[in-house]
């Protein structure tokens, strides 16, 4: 069949011909990369002309204070030509190297300095070069857009060849508008203003700044807290924002490729989700709806662009995947020849949700041991025991890279997570939800969590009025003892998901006694604490009802046609709605806001400042801090606001000293004396700062990095080594997919039962 | 033990889930228009109704207000629910088609607001007697005389009336102003010897049951007391709605400045759910081909009829002013209504009955026809009613606060059963 359509491809004029104009554009870009480049020498307050394309604008100046910064701006047409913004501008002297857009040429444009009343501000040196980041960005689209049409023609083709059935299209297109519309708020110039935005768009620029510093994979980011450096990435996995970081790469601005990556979280959420659940159901239709209806989950959809909590919401894009795999453990039959593989899906979707967000382990973990405590018999079959520790050893071995620093630092340092004293939620109980948000249908753009606001301006803390409906129409369905009396296959999975769900939706309340879990101190306190809002298990909440609501149809469909249908529009006409109303409103009342370059984003957001030495004050890391003692002079010193190399010229005329630098202490600092070579011991100083210690007599320039030490190393081998057995298996291994989804839809009902 | 069958079940299943949902501003910590409950727990002097007496012994005995007032207002909803229920099949003769009437009775607008912002506790709870008021008036004139029980009609709405002024002066003054009218809009009906004596013996069963209630009542009235939230405001015209307001099928949508809009009326209207039927009935009375004899027609359009009526009287284009200045009785009767809005409350009635009746009638066009109906019927609700719940728990600032407004605080006499 390959060779067939490729023939027919290749065989085809118009195909041919689309090609032709794609490879032709393709080399136009190519080109485009040896034009070149523009220089400008523009002054300060007077209008220059600039045109279209991408730059770079180099600032050296003088500061004595903070406050001040530096603007770039079309006076005429403002942000429809030039896209750069306000720079932070820091204290002492700096070099920044910052990006500027222009959409179109421009006469109009003019830079100005933003003084505070700073008497030491001077701009030494101002610059505009041109740069390849258009052309990268061109190139980007043009494979995008000829992927996209040459996909769109091939399934044509492969359609009017060998025929694609009516209702696998409609699934596609559903998938595709329910795509669409969850991405309304993408489709802006702009971002919306998110609880957690600032903090995110700073991780993404801290992998930048972090490969720059030569870490691989990225550690302590550079960027934070005016250069002194956070290991946020050693407490929260930056894997996937590997794509919004590729996409700054490529030269996109920061709010482009934020809601780009948005779209692109969207996209996978659906995709995964469809994929898994149209396994579960055995039915294209019942998953593609399932499916739907968990991407316009209301809470997932608050949790992207109200919260902006990407963590939470990339580990909602896998916990499809940890469902299925877990289906597959428990209801296929062990002896088939498809059971095999079942471990390696679940083990993809748990490191898929560990990558993304760890207090969604933890919720996940409680809901794992639930599951195999009440399946224990299963559990403890052979071959189902085999699978669950493959699962759950290889989830380990492909984590190792992450687990192991996170428990290292977790274990043997201490930092604000899991102390109240030092966060800015004291107590979880004032996070949790009323009851009345489950039952409330009209969410807006309100973003308000804290349950002394009521339901005035609420957060969206529901499942959303579709997922609710299938929960209504199965504890209907119950009710009446239609369930009960049917043989409906999945019966007893739905009363599972049911009682997830209101598990779930129950324990997010207000009543549950938060307070004293949190009062009983030692790991339940750190995990009451870490947890931070109970109505986080609205996403786990979303899963299982989606679930529920995928086999409410997949009954329907097994009752009679016009139910199923009705059953369909119902679902799929909720959401839409209600997912569209809640978009809506939130576009129409939501804070926005515009942040082109890394320079305009400041570096001080470190939201509840989890993962900063204990008792940190972020008040007092002020930039070039560097401090000695009295028998130690700093003759010359050097450290970027975006980076962890710092260089300081020490000279010590005494005993043993010390000099403190403007770097957060974390333990894997490292420092030597470039001359000779010396390692010296790097401790922690005032305000949890790094302090090397100074030999009496040395003068010399001490480098201070960060490094690995061995077993990280180690571990990062092992998850390498362990991904590739993964993909090596997918490859050569053998696809265990089921061939017939006859029979064994029940046995999550014997499984129950037992 | 008896078994309930399967659409038992269904109606049981429906009423707790309209149930739980009217019931959404009860789970949280704090009420909305709570200083307005604060007046029901006042210690002044004045006229409280049986109900009313309730509700302050029970916070006498020890609970806070709140959930003196949760517990009543769970209490209230829910004999609003069943008895709307239960009257409103009665008359449309099936058991959806009522429950399709009680959904759009519970969740108009009119009831959302007078509990999510008049917090009008008395008025509330005279809405779990109209659909029994309703349903006597119902069986007096559809009934043949002669048919065995009709002397129960008079039960019904002698007990529905006493219920009302028991509960509410004000709801009581139109409902007896509009029993006045019907009868005389049906004079050769009402003039039949049975029905006449069923009538006569329920509105003197009704007004000596209330006695307690409407003796000092009138007394005071004839003494030129003036309650106390009615006083603070303009004349009864003015206070009528602009016509436009009835036509807003999302009320919902409004933002009031408390400061400004002092009672809020700009959440008051007329709900989709009844400008959808009375578009239908429009549509229909146009379009339909004339059948002579249909009665079910004739009581939809009487019923359609009154509620456009009643809500053309909550509207500045009827001419209140002109109406006050007839006689000083007429105009102390309509301080004494408060607000032209309060006419919504028949259109409520007869609204919910025409759709019970609507709903009866797509019952004998089969089950796919029902099916559709009481999805329109739903959805309709959502958009309105629920709406406009949701929409007045998300833009109202919690007040844990039962504190009444100043002029309560300050009055010397108190119409507990006019608020």
């Amino acid at each position: 069949m390959a060779k067939a359509m490729r023939k027919e491809i290749l065989g085809n004029k118009k195909i041919c011909v689309l090609l032709a104009a794609e490879g032709l554009c393709l080399l136009a870009v190519l080109l485009s990369f040896f034009r070149p480049l523009p220089v400008y020498s523009p002054k300060l307050g007077q209008s220059f002309h600039l045109d279209a394309g991408t730059y770079t604008v180099r600032i050296s100046y003088t500061a004595s204070q903070e406050g001040n910064g530096f603007s770039l701006e079309d006076s005429r047409f403002g942000t429809q030509t030039v896209l750069f913004g306000t720079t932070v501008l820091c204290t002492g002297d700096n070099t920044d190297d910052c990006e500027l857009w222009v959409l179109k040429g421009t006469d109009s444009a003019v830079a100005n300095l933003i003084n505070s009343g700073d008497e030491g501000l001077a701009l030494q040196e101002f610059s505009i070069r041109g740069n390849h980041a258009d052309s990268r960005m061109l190139l980007f689209l043009l494979v995008l857009t000829a992927g996209a049409v040459d996909l769109l023609v091939f399934v044509r083709i492969y359609d009017l060849k060998y025929g694609i059935k009516t209702a696998k299209k409609l699934v596609w297109a559903g998938l595709f508008v329910t795509w669409l519309f969850s991405c309304i708020p993408c489709f802006v110039d702009y971002n919306l203003w998110g609880d957690d935005w600032g903090f995110h768009l700073l991780r993404v620029e801290g992998l930048i700044s972090g490969l720059q510093d030569g870490q691989f994979p990225v550690r302590i980011q550079g960027n934070w807290l005016r250069g002194y450096g956070y290991a946020v990435s050693i407490f929260y996995s930056d894997l996937f924002l590997v794509i919004p970081m590729l996409f700054r790469l490529t030269g996109f601005p920061v709010a482009v490729s934020w809601n780009m990556f948005l779209a692109v979280i969207n996209g996978a959420a659906l995709l995964i989700a469809y994929q898994c659940f149209k396994r579960c159901f055995r039915n294209e239709a019942v998953g593609g709806t399932a499916a739907i209806l968990y991407t316009l989950s209301a809470y997932r959809l608050y949790n992207l662009y109200s919260r902006a909590a990407m963590g939470e919401v990339m580990a909602m894009a896998f916990l499809p995947m940890v469902f299925y795999g877990f289906y597959r453990i428990f209801t296929f039959d062990p002896d088939s020849p498809e059971y095999k593989g079942g471990w390696r899906v679940t083990a993809l979707g748990l490191t898929g949700v560990i990558q993304s967000h760890v207090i969604t382990c933890e919720m996940l973990a409680v809901c794992i041991v639930i599951l195999c405590v009440a399946l224990v018999r299963k559990v403890l079959r052979g071959k189902v025991f085999l699978e669950l520790s493959k699962a759950a050893a290889m989830t380990l071995l492909l984590n190792l890279w992450y687990l192991l620093p996170f428990v290292d630092y977790f274990v043997t340092g201490k930092f604000n997570v899991g102390h109240a004293e030092t966060m800015v939620i004291k107590s979880v109980r004032d996070w949790a939800i009323w009851p009345t948000h489950a039952l409330f249908l009209f969410y807006g753009g309100g973003t308000r969590g804290n349950v002394s606001v009521g339901m005035n301006w609420t957060g969206t803390y529901s499942i959303g009025a579709a997922l609710l409906a299938g929960c209504l129409i199965w504890l209907y369905l119950e009710f009446v003892g239609d369930m009960g009396r049917s043989r409906f296959a999945g019966k007893n999975l739905g009363r599972l998901m049911f009682a997830f769900t209101v598990f779930f939706l129950g324990i997010a309340v207000h009543q549950i006694p938060w307070d004293r879990l949190q009062d009983m101190g030692g790991i339940i306190q750190t995990l009451v604490m870490s947890l931070q809002f109970p109505y986080r298990f609205l996403a786990l909440a979303c899963l299982t009802a989606s679930v529920l609501a995928g086999l409410v149809m997949a009954y329907g469909k097994e009752r009679n046609a016009v139910l199923y249908k009705g059953l369909g529009a119902l679902f799929l006409g909720t959401a839409l709605f209600f997912g569209i109303y809640q978009l809506n409103n939130l576009m129409v009342t939501h804070g926005m806001a515009r942040v082109y370059n890394k320079q305009s984003m400041g570096s001080t957001y470190v939201s509840n400042g989890e993962y900063l030495p204990y008792k940190a004050d972020v008040g007092l890391m002020q930039p070039d801090m560097v401090a000695a003692d009295e028998n130690t002079r700093v003759d010359f010193y050097e450290k970027g606001q975006y980076t962890l190399r710092t260089e300081v010229h020490v000279t010590n005329s005494g005993e043993e000293g010390y000099v403190e630098l403007p770097i957060l202490y974390y333990r894997d600092y490292d420092a030597e004396v470039v001359e000779t070579g010396q390692h010296l011991a790097v401790t922690e100083g005032n305000n949890s700062v790094v302090r090397v210690a100074v030999p009496g007599g040395l003068s010399g320039t001490i480098r201070v990095w960060f490094h690995e030490p061995w077993h990280w190393r180690t571990a990062e081998l092992v998850s390498v080594l362990a991904a590739l057995y993964m993909i090596l298996r997918r490859l050569w291994g053998g696809r265990a997919r089921p061939k017939s989804f006859g029979k064994r839809t029940d046995r999550f009902l014997e499984t129950v039962s037992e | 033990m008896k078994r309930w069958n399967r659409r038992q079940r269904n109606i049981i299943f429906v009423l707790a889930v309209l149930l739980a949902f009217l019931a959404m501003p009860l789970y949280m910590d704090y009420l909305p228009a709570s200083e307005r409950l604060g007046i029901y727990f006042l210690e002044k002097e004045g006229i409280r109704g049986p109900f009313l007496w309730f509700l302050l012994l029970l916070h006498r005995l020890g609970p806070e207000i709140q959930t003196c007032c949760k517990a009543y207002i769970f209490l209230v909803n829910l004999g609003g629910l069943l008895a709307s229920f239960y009257c409103f099949a009665q008359v449309a003769e099936n058991c959806y088609a009522g429950l399709a009437g009680s959904f759009c009775y519970c969740f108009s607008v009119y009831y959302i607001y007078i509990y999510m912002v008049r917090g009008s506790l008395g008025e509330m709870t005279a809405f779990v007697f109209l659909p029994i008021y309703g349903l006597g008036l119902w069986r007096l004139y559809t009934w043949e005389q002669e048919r065995k029980g009709y002397w129960k009609s008079g039960i019904l709405l002698g007990a529905g009336l006493a219920g009302i002024w028991l509960s509410c002066v004000p709801v009581a003054f139109v409902f007896s102003g509009f029993t006045v009218l019907i009868g005389l809009v049906l004079a050769p009906r009402t003039f039949r010897r049975r029905t006449f004596t069923v009538l006569a013996a329920a509105c003197a069963a009704a007004a000596a049951v209330t006695a307690g209630i409407t003796v000092p009542y009138a007394r005071k009235v004839l003494s030129g007391g003036l309650y106390a939230d009615a006083a603070a405001g303009s004349s009864f015209g003015a206070r009528a709605l602009l016509p436009s307001r009835l036509l807003l099928p999302f009320q919902g949508s409004a933002v009031y400045d408390p400061e400004v809009f002092q009672d809020h009326t700009g959440y008051v209207g007329l709900s989709l759910p009844f400008l959808v039927l009375i578009a239908v009935w429009a549509a229909e009375w146009l379009l339909r081909e004339k059948k002579r004899g249909d009665s079910l027609w004739r009581r939809i359009c009487f019923l359609v009829g009154l509620c456009g009526f009643s809500a053309l009287l909550c509207t500045t284009v009827f001419p209140w002013e002109w109406f006050a200045g007839l006689h000083w009785s007429v105009r102390a009767l309509l301080e004494h209504i408060g607000y032209p809005w309060r006419f919504l409350a028949p259109a409520v009635l007869s609204g919910s009955m025409a759709v019970g009746l609507y709903g009866s009638r797509m019952w004998n066009r089969g089950k796919r026809a029902m099916g559709v109906f009481l999805a329109g019927v739903t959805v309709c609700n959502v958009l309105s009613g629920i709406y406009l719940m949701d929409s007045l728990l998300y833009t109202t600032k919690p007040n844990r606060s039962y504190e009444v407004q100043e002029r309560y605080q300050d009055a010397e006499y108190v119409f507990y059963i006019s608020e």
